[in-house]
């Protein structure tokens, strides 16, 4: 596999003077400093290969932006190396590149220049691109007249059609409606297919987990991990909440005895995947036991859609627990939440826990899910000044199997159970005439 | 590196010249006379220069001839040209300060905005050289053929104006106060150059501050070429050719050493 992108010990220091006028001091007198060093970024080094598409997590402020925009080639590294094989197409906020004066067909030409086709190049893809951005007549208005959907969908259906052999999309698809976001995704995939490199930074981690295929995180300017997109968002979502030290534990997790453990094919490769427990929390309250049952209280890993399940925690408080939360989510094996609840969201009034306290909570559903593979995590938290703080969140730490309907060969996530009602209209004419 | 030259400019070539377009078109997008304001503008500013001088000041150009409107063609001459500096001169500072966008979200060719600037005014100047040719043959009832020669003369002019742009506009990014001395030294240098005045006007003892001044030369170029019908001297236009080219040259290699520096501060 070739390298899109090599990233070498590339770090980002910015200097912060008190007054301009210490800029101009720094300039003629390098012995003294007149500025303080805020580190952005410090010593990143990653590749990425051509055909992958890699998705950038963390919080505001970690460096997300600083390392598109240097990538992009628009700010120069303090320190490192970059090396970049292929163009660039990126989207670095609404509008980048875009002149507010010139009108949108104008725009597309000089963001064509700008990307280094030739006016006759740019002649060729105009079409794809006025289908795809879809702003009828005011394409010739200047774009300041603009919404910030018309924008975005420009923007987009530029950069995408211009043919870069890297794609960078930096949290900009926010602002198109669903049937856009839409048509971006099957754009982007489709580049994906053609061997093209996507690199996305986004808030939103369904959409992360679902067309990437590995997943960065980045903390404070530090490069933290970099692997599969399921692991690291959930490294990530660890992040966003704590505030405090937390334990982390990768556990496999041992479920009470049954003959095999399920093995999981990950829907879009070849490769068998064993369940991982991914668990964090401050542990002052933990997730002793929990287990996937079926309606007669046997334990199962597998079972047929629209089957009666419970799943069975048992906790134990550790400390005075004045608001606990109990919770439980399923995702798909692709990383998509089909369904998440807990105590509070149902609104169950809050029972406080003593230390030592131990408490067994019982969720019952029917599992309304098409046939796959699904996994369930759960959460022990409570509510601290309307913040929440999590005791102990085991994730992904049991799995469950659904087979299908014999002879159903129906597909999709949720069980709507549709019946089918065929009537013949033309028979129906017939009795009447 | 000149072939890199000339590649980086057959590339930028259509960025350029629709920028020059837009904003030749936006300069008087919504105004009811739109751009009939290029030529009306300089005219009437010439009316009130021509009769302050002629009238007030009693000022002649050369001793003796008292033909106002030779001598208000002789001004818009000088003027025009002048304009041509002063406005390319005055909007540096704020030319990458401007455009953020292209310096921060995008890889933009930055070089390109003083030369899109210079085809702006340029637009605006050969209008005004067209009515200047106009006049001329109106006074003198003849055109003399050096008329031809207006765009190698201006050739100095541009060179200079195009590298104190780079150097002026990179400089404007680091430092906001630039914008305010180039202001001042723009209407400053404006009253000493010879345009409101010919050079020999000036006093014998102060000649010598005019002959450093880069604008002297240009203007009078321009003059002797469409007005008088002269041609420069080959030696002196061969040096103003030579300085012009070598502040281009400074000019782009101090904007693009610092190029890199611009997105640290905007």
């Amino acid at each position: 596999m070739s390298i899109a992108i090599k990233v070498s010990d590339v770090s980002k220091i910015y200097r912060i003077y008190d007054k301009p006028i210490d800029r101009l001091k720094q300039s003629l007198n390098k012995n003294k400093a007149y500025y303080k060093d805020f580190p952005a970024l410090n010593k990143m080094s990653f590749e990425i290969y051509s055909g992958e598409a890699v998705g950038i997590v963390g919080r505001n402020g970690s460096g997300k932006s600083t390392l598109l925009q240097m990538i992009a080639g628009t700010l120069s590294p303090s320190s490192g190396k970059m090396e970049i094989n292929g163009r660039i197409a990126a989207l670095l906020e609404l509008g980048s590149g875009f002149n507010p004066e010139f009108t949108g067909r104008e725009n597309i030409y000089l963001n064509g220049a700008i990307l280094g086709l030739t006016t006759e190049e740019m002649n060729e893809r105009l079409d794809e691109i006025l289908n795809f951005a879809d702003i009828g007549d005011f394409i010739d208005q200047p774009v300041k007249t603009y919404s910030s959907g018309m924008y975005v969908r420009l923007a987009f259906a530029v950069s995408i059609n211009v043919d870069p052999d890297i794609l960078i999309v930096d949290e900009a698809l926010a602002v198109g409606d669903g049937r856009f976001q839409l048509k971006c995704f099957e754009k982007i995939k489709a580049l994906k297919k053609a061997g093209k490199t996507i690199l996305v930074v986004s808030h939103d981690l369904q959409t992360i987990r679902q067309i990437c295929d590995r997943v960065m995180l980045i903390n404070q300017g530090e490069f933290i991990e970099m692997g599969n997109p399921n692991d690291v968002v959930n490294h990530y979502t660890k992040l966003l909440f704590s505030n405090q030290v937390l334990v982390e534990e990768t556990t496999q997790v041992s479920i009470i005895e049954k003959q095999s453990k399920p093995q999981f094919a990950r829907a879009n490769t070849n490769d068998v995947v064993a369940s991982k427990e991914y668990r964090y929390g401050n542990k002052q309250g933990i997730i002793e036991e929990c287990v996937l049952l079926d309606s007669n209280d046997q334990q199962i890993d597998s079972l047929t859609t629209n089957d009666v399940a419970k799943v069975r925690i048992r906790v134990k408080a550790l400390k005075n627990i004045p608001n606990p939360i109990y919770a439980l989510t399923i995702k798909s094996v692709k990383g998509l939440e089909v369904y998440g609840t807990n105590s509070y969201f149902q609104n169950i009034e809050f029972k406080s826990l003593e230390k030592n306290d131990v408490v067994e909570i019982e969720f019952l559903q029917s599992m309304r899910l098409m046939p796959g593979d699904y996994f369930i995590s759960l959460g022990f938290v409570e509510l601290v000044d309307g913040d929440i703080s999590p005791l102990d969140r085991r994730y992904d730490v049991l799995e469950m199997k659904i087979l299908p309907k014999a002879g159903d060969r129906s597909f999709g996530i949720a069980n709507l159970d549709s019946s089918i009602d065929i009537r013949y209209t033309s028979r129906i004419e017939e009795n009447q005439t | 590196m000149i072939k890199k030259a000339i590649e980086y400019a057959k590339r930028n070539k259509n960025i350029v010249l629709q920028f020059i377009k837009r904003e030749t078109a936006s300069r008087y997008k919504g105004s009811y006379l739109g751009f009939l304001w290029s030529v009306l503008t300089p005219l009437l500013m010439l009316g009130v220069y021509t009769f302050v001088f002629s009238e007030i000041f009693q000022a002649r150009w050369h001793s003796g001839s008292t033909n106002k409107l030779e001598f208000a063609v002789i001004i818009f001459a000088g003027l025009t040209t002048y304009n041509l500096f002063s406005e390319v001169v005055g909007r540096s500072p704020f030319l990458i300060l401007g455009n953020t966008n292209y310096v921060k979200k995008v890889v933009f060719p930055l070089e390109v905005f003083p030369v899109i600037a210079i085809g702006s005014a340029l637009v605006n100047a050969v209008i005004n050289f067209v009515l200047i040719i106009i006049f001329t043959f109106i006074i003198n009832h003849t055109l003399s053929w050096t008329v031809i020669l207006l765009p190698i003369i201006l050739l100095p002019l541009l060179l200079f104006t195009l590298g104190l742009s780079w150097i002026l506009s990179a400089l404007g990014v680091f430092l906001r106060d630039i914008g305010q001395v180039i202001s001042i030294a723009i209407q400053a240098l404006m009253l000493l150059s010879p345009i409101l005045y010919s050079v020999d006007t000036i006093p014998a003892n102060f000649r010598w501050v005019y002959y450093l001044n880069p604008i002297t030369y240009f203007v009078g170029d321009v003059r002797d070429v469409v007005i008088w019908g002269q041609i420069p001297n080959l030696y002196l236009f061969v040096s103003e050719l030579l300085v012009a080219l070598i502040v281009a040259i400074l000019g782009l290699f101090i904007f693009r050493k610092t190029k890199h520096g611009f997105a640290d501060v905007m």
